[in-house]
């Protein structure tokens, strides 16, 4: 149990909050919200839903994972140029590339819900969801070393 | 509700016991895995119908029934085998006489068929008693579950008003199915067959009269049922196929597939579809109906799909995934109803009688009037463009596939091309003859054959067996006759007509297929080798490309072009069309039979006939063209294709002069681009794209909304294609024949997805004015396509990034490189007759190893490895050579043209130890030299034996009282054995064990054995206690296959069975032996009796150069009795003190012999070979009992005191190498 292991589980709980958050919205909030709620209503909480999300994803999410992750990749001696390496660098590699995605992505599901654009919205939602679900298969896939 | 926790007890345990048998880190215990089958289909399907029943009979005394059969499972999970037997037994009695119960209360025919189903139960559990092997009971299982299933759809649903012919037809197809379970118990194979069948013919009735075809359309519960049957009809007709098709005999691949597609894809289905009708009956708890119910059903089915597919390809990874998918899906469901029963508990009181009322409702759209011809069409183009999305997967795949080459053109050409054929040949024949369209019927069984004969010719050559190739294309001859039947028919009835010539084309063109067809079933049944293979091929080639696709094509342009162009027809046509058929038929046929018996220049003279044939024909098209040019996307592909078309003839008559015959396939093969993409893909593409908007319809706003989609950026399109098509027909550098695909495909999968929208658009309009209404409202209560497609979108999106993602984590992902070169080795290769010269490879790790492969066959093939080196095709005499990463894992490698593969052109390049990599040895020349041994070189026998391991039982069972005995042996050649301590190694087995089982009985006993080989070799069994031609019972079977080897014991003594299949030594010395004990008249009881047989161990992989090698010098590393080394040493026989031992023993050899003795205690009584050598009341003793290989015999003994006493091999070399035991004798 060392400091490397603290940063270890805030890195894995960030993910988990995450991934688990963008779950629970969407599998059990949002169906409930249809059943349930009137269109107005629904509209209120879903975009009350939203922001805080989003304010929880950049004031807390981002900051934890980027500081956490940067961290651990320096512990393990990764470098620019190991990242191109096959095997950890990468995966590690692909897995940074696909979270910027998801990240881009759940930005254009923020702005399209500003911007009025639903659908738009609703399918940057499902792709970053879907996104950070293949982040967690490639954390997975890191070598445990 | 404690009968349903037997259920669930069995349930249970047969999921354990299912998983464990394919994950082999799950512990579960012995009792489940070897119950699995009878746990799940009597213990936990038979107490829930059981229970049904008894609930419908409404007295205590039904409840025995299902209290019995749920003892009887719990009894078998805890391992009390036989009480579990004779419970089950009598529950399945006992719901006989439920049955008949109720069959004295109502006169229906339904209860008729039940008991007929219920019959099967007790009769199988009788044979269970008896002692007959799981395996040979499921046929009984199959008969008890179908025709039971059968009745209570019959019963539930209302399955319409059945005509008494429909209703005989359901009786007759329920006789085929028991008839083969009456069969199954004297001929296992045919009975299996015939019930298979049976469960064909019973779910074609199904499917055909059960309403849940029509409520299917409609929503909620009666959907969701309807799904789960639909689907689960479809399982048994696939299980049918399977079962007929394999006869549950061939290899425990196809038997799991046979099984699982069965007792999984159906009656599972079943159980999920009508568990939210029955559970409320036995329960009182409601199962109301949620759409996450679909969520277990698409598992199951999923898992399912996957199980069989990975069976039939034989791939042990699938195969685990699918089992574990279906165990997950089982455990969802019983999630749901759990939670979902549990939730609703209150609001109960609702009986199955509602339930029933509303399934049984006919569905609101019943009396819909005939639906248009457009709209079958539609969907059975819709199959085309599914065929077109397949080959391009195919086309992308590239090398993951079997046989790359191969599957690309068949799914494209017999899948999408030939569909397609068949769909609009009669289309345009009934349109230009004006006649009724023939039965709606007709035709769709017909489409559905032709697909199934697809698939079955797509598996069957690229996974094997070829069996169910040959089938398919026997399938596919079949039906295209029967095409060719119909439009004859049309045209009979037709009055004469402008177009009737056209038919003539259509009729030719299928002519043609059912030769090309049975051309190909022979190439796939692999009927000739060499040259001749080569010249059937190109024969194949020509007669379905030119014929089937060619004349078709040709016939259709006379009016398609035209119309097309939107000009008229010229006034020559006809006689062009006359002219041009006969040339082009009479040259077609020609040139194929000159191909076959190689008369070249006689196929030259055909081939110029058929161009010919196409210039006549094509006369009156470009009299057309002069009229009027092309403006359209159609007619400029259509056009395109005609090109190429001639292109491709004029190159194949240039080819078909300088090549002889059996060169022609090859020499065809750069053309093969032209063929397919240029003429075939473009001609489909060009009639699609003019012909979809027409069959959409929709009235002329939506025809011309329809055509600007499938026009949208046709120039492009076009202009892509036919740049794309040379650059992959060219010899041109790898990146631009890449380039060339990518255009190809690009314009091909714009297409289909412009064809998909405006698919989907049709349907989406067809649904319905309730949809379009509420969707120009804007009211978003209902779900409609349209509003999950955002959703839809971003899966695809997600997954797509992730998958790019892995793709990129995981590719150049250094496997062997990771190893560091440390040698080189050239090795010659050969591929010839079917096989790869050496077959194994042995060489140190790191070792880069360089293979100069030579095809010295007379057809073509190639060696690719695992690791993606590939030689190019090698035509007959060609070499290649091929260079390897350093060598770290076992490498396969093996031809890639279709089949090859699975007819066993294999190879395997294993590295040896990391000790032997460290003299990097770089010699040149042909393997079994030097390669290094691997392994311990001396046994460490007082080492002591790995947890779990348990001794081969030595006792021997006195004979049994029946002079008839009936046995199933089973070579196996995976079983891994500890052969000596600590020492675990591959063996050959009979029965899996080593040495196999003991067969004892009195002289003049018959012995029936069935010998089935369940390994991956061919495999023989030779009973030295027989007199018999050794021709017939002692040849060779493949795998799969089975003989039945029947032979009466005439002579007393301890025989020698082994495996009779060349080179013996290494079948004998791998483990493919046993003994025989035939007791002479008259020979006294004994306290105890042990037999040991004894072997030599080889240590190592077997099959490989070096273990080979030893067996040829005779060096074994060990000797063993009954299967170890040492074995009794560490887990000694026992006896007492004054008691009289009898110990019998064969020498297996192969070639040593033994002298058996045993230290301390003289023998009193020695029979060898047939003799006695001494007899107890003789005044002399005996100190060895000595056999030479293959001899047998018995000596006894009689211990003095108690103490432990050696019993040894007296060749002290082999007793020291472990033919060594210990007697532990107590005191008495």
């Amino acid at each position: 149990m060392t400091w490397w292991s603290v940063a270890r589980f805030l890195h894995v709980l960030g993910a988990a909050l995450w991934v688990g958050g963008q779950l629970t919205v969407s599998l059990v909030v949002l169906p409930l919200a249809r059943r349930l709620l009137d269109e107005q209503r629904r509209g209120q909480v879903l975009t009350a839903v939203g922001r805080r999300f989003g304010l929880l994803t950049v004031a807390a999410f981002l900051p934890v994972q980027l500081a956490t992750g940067v961290a651990i990749a320096w512990h393990k001696g990764v470098t620019w140029t190991s990242l191109a390496e096959p095997g950890y660098g990468r995966i590690l590699a692909a897995k940074l590339a696909l979270f910027c995605a998801v990240m881009a992505a759940a930005g254009a599901h923020g702005w399209a819900t500003g911007a009025g654009r639903s659908r738009l919205a609703r399918a940057m939602a499902v792709t970053a969801l879907a996104g950070s679900l293949g982040v967690v298969l490639l954390a997975t896939a890191l070598p445990a070393t | 509700m404690p009968l349903l926790g037997g259920a669930a007890v069995a349930l249970v345990a047969g999921i354990v016991g299912g998983l464990a048998m394919l994950v082999d880190e799950i512990p579960a215990p012995g009792s489940f895995i070897e119950q699995h089958g009878p746990l799940m289909a009597l213990g936990f399907l038979g107490t829930l119908i059981a229970l049904e029943r008894a609930v419908a009979l409404r007295r205590p005394w039904g409840y025995a029934a299902p209290a019995f059969a749920a003892t009887g499972a719990v009894a078998l999970a805890v391992g009390a085998e036989q009480m579990g037997r004779v419970a089950l037994t009598a529950g399945g009695g006992w719901l006989v006489a439920v049955y008949l119960a109720l069959l004295g209360r109502r006169q229906s025919r339904e209860p008729y068929l039940q008991l007929g189903g219920a019959v099967a139960w007790p009769v199988a559990g009788g044979l269970w008693l008896t002692g007959r092997p799981v395996p040979e009971l499921v046929v009984w299982f199959a008969v008890f579950l179908v025709l039971t299933i059968a009745a209570e759809r019959l019963e539930l649903a209302h399955v319409v008003f059945l005509r008494p012919i429909a209703w005989a037809g359901l009786l007759a197809a329920a006789a085929l199915v028991g008839a083969g379970a009456m069969v199954s118990l004297f001929a296992p194979v045919a009975g299996a067959r015939t019930a298979g069948a049976g469960m064909v013919v019973v779910a074609g009735w199904l499917g055909f009269y059960d309403v849940a075809r029509r409520t299917v359309r409609g929503a909620g519960l009666s959907r969701y049922a309807a799904v789960c049957l639909l689907a689960g009809y479809c399982w048994l007709a696939v299980a049918g196929v399977l079962w007929a098709a394999t006869g549950l005999a061939t290899g425990r691949f196809l038997y799991d597939a046979a099984l699982h597609a069965l007792f999984l894809g159906f009656v599972m289905s079943m159980v999920f579809g009508h568990a939210p009708v029955i559970l409320p009956a036995l329960l009182r708890v409601r199962l109301p109906y949620r759409p996450v119910l679909y969520m277990p059903l698409v598992a199951l089915h999923a898992a399912v799909a996957v199980r069989v597919a990975g069976d039939l390809a034989a791939a042990e990874a699938v195969r685990t995934l699918g089992g574990v998918l279906a165990a997950l899906a089982l455990l969802m469901f019983a999630g749901c109803a759990i939670a979902r029963s549990g939730h609703d508990r209150e609001v109960s009181g609702v009986g199955p009688v509602d339930i029933r009322i509303e399934r049984g409702k006919p569905p609101l759209d019943a009396p819909t009037p005939q639906r248009p011809r457009a709209s079958w069409h539609l969907r059975a183009n819709a199959i085309v463009v599914g065929w077109l999305a397949l080959t391009v997967v195919a086309a992308l795949a590239g090398d993951v596939l079997p046989a790359p080459r191969w599957l690309l053109i068949h799914v494209f050409l017999l899948g999408a091309v030939s569909t397609a054929i068949l769909i609009w040949s009669e289309h345009f024949t009934v349109a230009l003859l004006r006649v009724r369209t023939p039965p709606q019927r007709g035709s769709l069984t017909r489409l559905g054959l032709l697909n199934v004969a697809t698939v079955a010719v797509l598996a069957g050559v690229s996974a094997g067996p070829w069996q169910v190739a040959a089938v398919g294309a026997a399938l596919v001859v079949g039906v295209v006759l029967w095409h060719a039947a119909v439009l004859i028919r049309l045209v009979r009835q037709a009055l004469p007509g402008r177009f009737g010539h056209v038919i003539g084309w259509y009729v030719c063109a299928a002519g043609a297929l059912s030769a090309g067809g049975v051309l190909g079933g022979l190439l796939a049944a692999h009927v000739g080798h060499g040259a001749v293979h080569e010249r059937l091929h190109a024969a194949h080639a020509e007669v379905n490309l030119f014929g089937w696709v060619g004349l078709t094509v040709l016939g259709t342009l006379f009016t398609l072009w035209p119309t097309v162009l939107r000009t008229r027809m010229s006034d020559g046509t006809r006689r062009a069309s006359r002219v041009g058929l006969r040339l082009a038929v009479a040259g077609l046929a020609v040139a194929v039979g000159g191909l076959l018996v190689d008369w070249r220049w006689v196929a030259l003279a055909g081939l110029v006939a058929y161009a010919a044939g196409g210039l006549a024909a094509l006369a009156p098209l470009a009299d057309a063209l002069r009229r009027r040019r092309p403006h359209t996307g159609a007619s400029w592909m259509l056009g395109a294709a005609i090109v190429w078309f001639e292109v491709t003839v004029a190159a194949n008559v240039v080819v078909i002069a300088t090549r002889p015959a059996a060169e022609v396939a090859a020499a065809l093969e750069p053309l093969l681009p032209l063929v397919l993409v240029g003429f075939v893909g473009q001609v489909l593409l060009g009639s699609l794209l003019h012909l979809l908007p027409a069959v959409l319809g929709g009235g002329p706003a939506r025809f011309k909304e329809n055509a600007a989609l499938l026009e949208r950026g046709w120039p492009v399109r076009l202009a892509a294609l036919n740049l794309g098509v040379p650059l992959l027909a060219l010899p041109v550098p790898q990146p631009v024949t890449l380039l060339g695909w990518a255009l190809v495909l690009g314009s091909a999968m714009a297409f289909v997805a412009l064809a998909v929208t405006a698919l989907s658009r049709a349907r989406l309009t067809s649904t319905g004015p309730a949809v379009a209404a509420e969707e120009a409202t804007g009211v978003k209560g209902g779900r409609t396509w349209r509003q999950s497609l955002p959703a839809l979108a971003g899966v695809v999106v997600g997954c797509l990034l992730t998958a790019a993602a892995v793709v990129v984590a995981t590719t150049s992902v250094p496997g062997p490189s990771m190893v560091a070169a440390t040698g080189s080795r050239t090795i010659e290769v050969t591929l010839s007759g079917m096989s790869i010269r050496p077959a194994v490879i042995e060489a140190p790790v790191g070792t880069v190893l360089t293979l100069r492969v030579t095809n010295a066959d007379a057809q073509r093939h190639d060696l690719r490895l695992a690791t993606g080196e590939r030689t190019p095709m090698l035509a007959s005499g060609q070499s290649a050579t091929l260079k390897a990463a350093p060598l770290g894992e076992p490498v396969d490698g093996w031809c890639t043209v279709a089949g090859h593969r699975a007819a066993g052109m294999t190879l395997r390049i294993v590295p040896t130890s990391t000790a032997a990599a460290s003299q990097p040895s770089s010699s040149t020349g042909h393997t079994g030299h030097g390669t290094a041994t691997a392994g311990p070189t001396r046994l460490d026998l007082a080492a002591p034996m790995s947890p779990g391991w348990k001794p081969y039982d030595a006792t021997v069972k006195p004979a049994p009282g029946s002079t008839e005995h009936h046995v199933e042996i089973r070579a196996d050649d995976t079983v891994i054995q500890e052969v000596a301590p600590g020492v675990r190694q591959r063996v050959w087995t009979f029965n899996g064990t080593m040495p196999g089982p003991v067969l004892r009985g009195k002289v003049g006993d018959v012995f029936v054995v069935t010998f089935v080989n369940g390994g991956t070799m061919g495999h023989g069994i030779d009973f030295h206690a027989g007199a018999t031609a050794p021709d017939g019972p002692m040849r060779t079977i493949q795998p799969g296959e089975r003989l039945t080897y029947r032979f009466r014991a005439d002579f007393a003594g301890a025989w020698l069975y082994h495996c009779s299949t060349m080179p013996m030594t290494q079948h004998i010395a791998n483990g493919m032996f046993g003994a025989v004990i035939i007791d002479p008249p008259g020979l006294p009881k004994v306290d105890r009796e042990y037999v040991l047989v004894q072997g030599e161990l080889y240590l190592g992989e077997p099959g490989t150069d070096a273990q080979v090698a030893k067996m040829r010098q005779g060096g074994p590393d060990g000797w063993m009795f009954n299967g170890t080394a040492a074995g009794y040493d560490h887990a000694p026989l026992q006896a007492k003190a004054g008691e009289r031992v009898r110990i019998w023993a064969v020498a297996a050899g192969p070639s040593s012999g033994t002298a058996l003795h045993v230290v301390g205690a003289p023998f009193d009584t020695v029979y060898k070979e047939g003799a006695y050598m001494l007899r107890t009341d003789d005044p002399g003793g005996a100190q060895v009992l000595d056999l030479a290989p293959a001899q047998g015999g018995f000596a006894e003994l009689v211990f003095p005191e108690a103490g432990t006493y050696p019993v040894v091999d007296h060749t002290m070399r082999q007793a020291e190498a472990g033919a060594h035991g210990l007697f532990k004798v107590s005191a008495p």
